[in-house]
């Protein structure tokens, strides 16, 4: 009886290790990073016929970036799926392979699987700037381009990669705007001399923290404005944000600027309400602080906090003179909500995963003469839109980012993010300025 | 000087919980001997009972901390007569990757069911606080803190006063000689287990008003739990209580007044100077 029981999970071992080798494969990460290894990757058809364009699309589906990876993932999917349901690119339809990428290095090997087993040139990502700087230096020495349209860490394209789009803005133009808005705008409401301002900033340490941190720390020594507190952190690793918290109670700025994800974002909030160390204006920065998740979580307090963000539920007049970008826009929406039950407004990271694979399938690539690189990149240096879904144009420079993006300042206003600058895409006026639980 | 009693005392009331989720550790490691790199998994699961018992019930954390206890003991007794029970005589290399295995299977089946999304319990008390004389305690880490350190003396006693926990502590000096005393080592193995898994599923009742569950959350801890448990001594509970207010309030001086970035490095450093010093750990005895 042991004996054929034994048999059976050999059996059943070499079995899966034979699926396992056979076609999907496997991401793996180590025990001691993210922990959860599982494979993700879809099927792909057997070889890549004529009919078929393939891409990839490389997002976390485990660990602990799943929920933000899994809502981007989304984006590009609807994307796909509305370029397809018009006919697909000059007559072949796209077809999309997925990778997990929990951690940078997953995002690496991924990249590489995907270019070189699966022959896909054109990959979309990344969810984080860790994953995108490690896919872009993948792509770059490949015979592949990647799409970026969640990372915002300056060291993406400011290392003369020539394979490498980003549609949306740049961490250090995004951290600039939110010291300038408070400069130009919020000191006025706080009655302060914008020159007394007091910034804190508060950052998680990847590519994407730094960056945003490093923006707003020039633009402040620019403006002459006293940064009286910053520090970053691992935001996989943090447990206990008590020293911060005590740190901004002593320290006092008008405005703390954080950068983060959303789990970290939530423990500061927590953390900053229980010492009674919330300051008068929170400007939150991607991610973290702008997903619906974490307004949910947060509750009535979130109403009142900033994000430095891509656009989000931008008003359809927005799209108007571009009708059929209007319906896309329109459609992908419905689409979202429809598959995700747990917001009530499109996450802005799947905003802007729609808007990167939306615009180069359905105006980038059909230009293109071929589908090798030099022919896309070609395309794509020669496409110049004046409208995407983000609510800004496209024009890439030499360096692959989009010269035309600018993340907007959004408040949080009854559970929706009310866009307050630049004033041509704004739907609401400011509220809350200074937060109600600023402590006294 | 008052920032400084409030760092230090921030700093305890973390350390409270790190103790009673290394608590349950140093008693799987001391008596059973098994290294379970899936104990944080065991703490993740808890999170989620308690979090489903709220949404599903109605029942908050601290309502339903005894159904949790329940739960985590029936896990316990399931998850070590069908996988821990096979490799208690197996080379300790085998243990420890079979622990690894289910913990990376008990992540992605977290992950699987309940998906990536960040489970809070929102509670009126989430952000109560106290306020005695300037100083601010969280409330809910001030609850955790009581209960954990109250289930932490009440295991050493246990383990110091009754038949059975003298028996595991027999078990973890020696093997063979408790054995010989007619102790029954598969039940008292089993016992020591549950006693240990129903301990972190406590602390993980503890800690959802504070902290959101979601699959991977048991990572941090569970290190967390290894470096505690080797300051304090393996299978010492003092030493584990211990070494976990040790570790909360390092961790929170070194945030506060170097930089939350090294917050890691100095309890590590903590770690290392145990090593080098004492091998055994602080409250630890050199076992045969």
């Amino acid at each position: 009886m042991k004996k054929l029981a034994s048999m059976a999970l050999t059996a059943a071992l070499i079995s899966s290790i034979l699926a396992g080798c056979g076609g999907t494969a496997s991401s793996e990460s180590s025990a001691a990073s993210a922990g959860a290894a599982s494979a993700t990757a879809s099927q792909a058809s057997a070889a890549a016929s004529g009919d078929v364009i393939k891409v990839g699309a490389i997002y976390p589906s485990s660990g602990e970036k799943a929920l933000l990876g899994t809502q981007n993932l989304r984006g590009t999917q609807i994307a796909i799926d509305l370029v397809n349901a018009k006919g697909g690119i000059n007559g072949k339809k796209v077809e999309l392979v997925t990778a997990d990428a929990p951690d940078s290095t997953t995002a690496a090997t991924e990249a590489g699987r995907l270019i070189n087993q699966q022959g896909i040139k054109i990959l979309f990502g990344s969810m984080s700037s860790g994953n995108a700087v490690a896919i872009g230096s993948v792509v770059e020495k490949s015979d592949a381009l990647l799409i970026e349209s969640n990372g915002i860490a300056d060291a993406l394209t400011d290392v003369g990669n020539k394979h490498v789009f980003r549609v949306i803005d740049k961490g250090s133009y995004r951290g600039a705007l939110g010291v300038q808005y408070s400069y130009d705008t919020l000191a006025a409401k706080l009655g302060k001399n914008p020159k007394d301002l007091k910034i804190a900033i508060l950052n998680e340490d990847s590519s994407y923290g730094t960056s945003v941190a490093d923006g707003a720390v020039q633009c402040a020594k620019k403006l002459g404005i006293n940064i009286v507190y910053q520090e970053s952190y691992n935001a996989a690793k943090i447990t206990d944000m008590s020293s911060m918290a005590m740190k901004i109670k002593q320290t006092a700025p008008d405005v703390l600027i954080s950068v983060s994800y959303i789990n970290d974002a939530i423990l500061m909030m927590d953390t900053l309400r229980q010492y009674q160390a919330v300051p008068k204006v929170i400007m939150g920065c991607g991610a973290g602080t702008t997903d619906p998740n974490f307004a949910a979580t947060v509750g009535k307090d979130a109403d009142g906090i900033f994000c430095m963000d891509m656009p989000t539920n931008l008003s359809l007049d927005v799209y108007k003179s571009d009708p059929t970008l209007q319906a896309a826009v329109k459609e992908f929406r419905e689409k979202y909500l429809a598959m995700d039950k747990s917001v009530n407004t499109v996450p802005v990271g799947t905003e802007c995963t729609f808007c990167g694979a939306y615009t180069f399938l359905n105006d980038v690539l059909p230009k293109a003469k071929s589908l090798s690189v030099d022919d896309i990149r070609t395309a794509a240096l020669s496409t110049k839109l004046s409208l995407t879904s983000l609510g800004f144009g496209l024009d890439f420079g030499e360096d692959g980012q989009n010269k035309l993006a600018s993340a907007n300042i959004g408040q949080w206003q009854n559970g929706k993010v009310i866009t307050v600058y630049p004033d041509k895409l704004k739907n609401g006026s400011l509220i809350d300025i200074p937060l109600p639980i600023t402590s006294k | 000087m008052q920032q400084l009693i409030q760092v230090i005392i921030s700093g305890l009331l973390a350390g409270g919980i790190y103790s009673l989720i290394s608590v349950g550790l140093t008693l799987t490691f001391g008596v059973v001997g098994i290294v379970n790199f899936a104990h944080g998994e065991f703490l993740m699961l808890a999170m989620y009972f308690s979090y489903w018992t709220f949404t599903l019930l109605n029942l908050d954390p601290y309502q339903s901390l005894l159904i949790n206890m329940v739960l985590m003991a029936l896990l316990a007794v399931v998850v070590f007569k069908t996988v821990f029970q096979r490799v208690l005589s197996a080379d300790h290399s085998i243990q420890t990757i079979l622990t690894l295995g289910l913990s990376m299977l008990l992540q992605n089946f977290a992950l699987m069911i309940w998906k990536a999304d960040y489970r809070n319990v929102r509670i009126p008390i989430n952000n109560a606080t106290l306020n005695l004389g300037g100083i601010i305690l969280s409330l809910p880490k001030v609850i955790a803190f009581l209960i954990a350190i109250g289930m932490s003396v009440a295991l050493y006693i246990f383990l110091q006063k009754t038949y059975t926990g003298v028996a595991m502590r027999a078990i973890s000096q020696n093997m063979k000689s408790a054995q010989l005393m007619g102790i029954e080592l598969k039940k008292t193995y089993l016992l020591a287990f549950v006693i240990g898994v129903v301990l972190v599923g406590v602390a993980g009742s503890l800690l959802i008003p504070i902290y959101p569950a979601y699959p991977t959350v048991g990572n941090s801890f569970c290190l967390l739990a290894f470096i505690v448990v080797v300051i304090g001594g393996l299978s010492s509970v003092p030493g584990a209580i211990f070494g976990g207010l040790l570790v909360g309030v390092v961790e929170s001086l070194a945030g506060y007044f170097i930089g939350p970035a090294y917050q890691q490095a100095a309890y590590f450093v903590i770690f290392m100077i145990v090593l080098l010093v004492k091998p055994t750990g602080l409250f630890g005895k050199s076992t045969t």
